[in-house]
């Protein structure tokens, strides 16, 4: 297939550009040859470098590596003559076989350009406000200063979420996936008390007694912190819209398995008032949100309910190895 | 040898689901009669023998929660401070276990259950549970 080849591609007002594992270019369609390849010589068999230039060069080679490595679908940003475009760059298997890779150019709409500018627009603040905060605890040493100390604290998590959403809405318009971290792990004990920390005053105005049950010390827990706080945050929104008033809820973590733990379990529990039939829907199904962060992270979810005792949620995540 | 232990896994696995639901049926007839204690041990001991069943640690976090609060009403304001009754040389007829008497080991008459249970360093439930258990065994007293 080359550029006078015609097929359905031919027609299409999106630029695409096929490859052959070997990186050299097998197809490339008319509206490619327009807007990258205005030269008009047959590109057919030039290596897929060839056709772009400087940065676009290495997003696209590196997409086309990562495509044909992994076998998978590749999504990235580029930009030429001054138009963004969203890249797609998937594999062509045939027969178990990765035969190419096809590229496909859409062009980003105004409001993608728009949302990635104000992205950047939050995440400049965000930053400054990062130095100010890191200055300000180092100067809140002292007993006297312990509860602007704790204030700083408290702000400085609260950034922390900031910029952690800001990343991954950027992901999201970018669309590629949040960067994966396969390293990454978490505080048990701080994520749940911060969890707790963000609505404890919610839970306080309703009259709900919020305990949080947990240790000095977990071991460690392979995963993103910031993304289980998101799921016990939901979690505890949920309790909080069907709990009654002067009930409690009580969110824990501790360590499971013999000898060395292996694993940790977080579960949020509630005890009904009087009598446990008199429990406001104990069946409620999971947030989908929670059930899919919770699995993407390896962990487990399950929610149970007997009348006589309550209802819990409890979550399994894996300890990481030492 | 593969068909034996083809035979014998079901077998294993319903004696052993068998053993659970008769433990979480003991359970349930404990807390019928307000035996949240006793519940517990059986719920923990279920749940050790399905840590696939991770429902069952739910429940067990369930208990500690409703037990936790009872502890907390025995010891009382937590500013207080609790004063061992009973004579050091008698304390080993009590067969207390080791995390009671290290905990009993802090109890000097000047530290408040507050203090002492930060500095512990175990869970509150623990904690809260042994201090508990040490006040109605008379061990320890909280001063007025």
């Amino acid at each position: 297939m080359s550029i006078g080849s015609v097929s359905l591609l031919t027609f299409l007002d999106a630029p695409v550009v096929v490859g052959d594992p070997e990186g050299r270019t097998a197809y490339i369609n008319p509206a490619f040859a327009r807007r990258f390849h205005p030269g008009g010589e047959d590109a057919t068999g030039q290596p897929l470098s060839a056709l772009f230039e400087g940065g676009v060069r290495e997003a696209v080679l590196k997409a086309v590596v990562e495509c044909c490595e992994q076998g998978r679908t590749v999504r990235f940003r580029l930009r030429h003559a001054g138009v963004g475009y969203t890249a797609v760059a998937s594999p062509i298997v045939a027969e178990d076989a990765r035969v190419g890779v096809v590229i496909l150019l859409v062009e980003s709409g105004a409001a993608d350009e728009r949302l990635l500018a104000l992205q950047r627009e939050i995440a400049e603040p965000v930053g400054e406000l990062r130095r100010v905060l890191d200055e300000l605890l180092e100067q809140t040493g002292g007993r006297r200063d312990e509860r602007y100390r704790s204030l700083v604290e408290e702000g400085s998590r609260a950034l922390a979420r900031v910029q952690k959403w800001s990343e991954e809405l950027t992901s999201l318009i970018v669309g590629r996936p949040a960067a994966a971290q396969p390293n990454a792990s978490f505080d048990a004990v701080r994520v749940v008390q911060d969890a707790a920390a963000r609505l404890r005053g919610e839970f306080a105005a309703l009259g709900i007694e919020l305990e949080v049950l947990v240790p000095a010390r977990l071991p460690r827990v392979r995963g993103d912190g910031a993304r289980v706080e998101l799921a016990l945050v939901r979690l505890l929104q949920g309790r909080l819209s069907t709990a009654r008033e002067s009930a409690s809820v009580t969110i824990a973590a501790r360590p499971i398995g013999r000898g060395e733990a292996r694993s940790i379990v977080i579960s949020i529990c509630d005890a009904p008032g009087g009598d446990g039939l008199s429990m406001a829907d104990p069946t409620e199904p999971l947030p989908t949100i929670v059930t899919e962060l919770v699995r993407e992270l390896g962990g487990e979810i399950r929610s149970a309910s007997d009348p006589l005792v309550g209802r819990t949620t409890a979550i399994r995540f894996d300890v990481l190895p030492d | 040898m593969t068909k034996v232990r083809s035979l014998r896994q079901p077998e294993e696995g319903s004696r052993r689901d068998h053993s659970i639901s008769t433990l979480v049926r003991d359970a349930q007839q404990l807390l019928r009669g307000n035996d949240f204690e006793g519940a517990l041990d059986l719920y923990q001991m279920a749940a050790s023998l399905a840590p696939d069943k991770i429902e069952l640690e739910g429940y067990v976090d369930l208990l500690r929660s409703r037990l936790v609060k009872h502890y907390r009403e025995r010891v009382g304001d937590a500013s207080r401070i609790p004063k061992l009754l009973v004579p050091l040389d008698q304390i080993t007829g009590f067969n207390l276990s080791a995390d009671a008497g290290f905990v009993l080991s802090l109890v000097d008459g000047r530290t408040s259950f507050e203090e002492l249970l930060s500095v512990t360093s175990m869970g509150p439930f623990e904690a809260l549970r042994i201090f508990a258990r040490l006040l109605d065994a008379g061990i320890v007293e909280v001063a007025a």
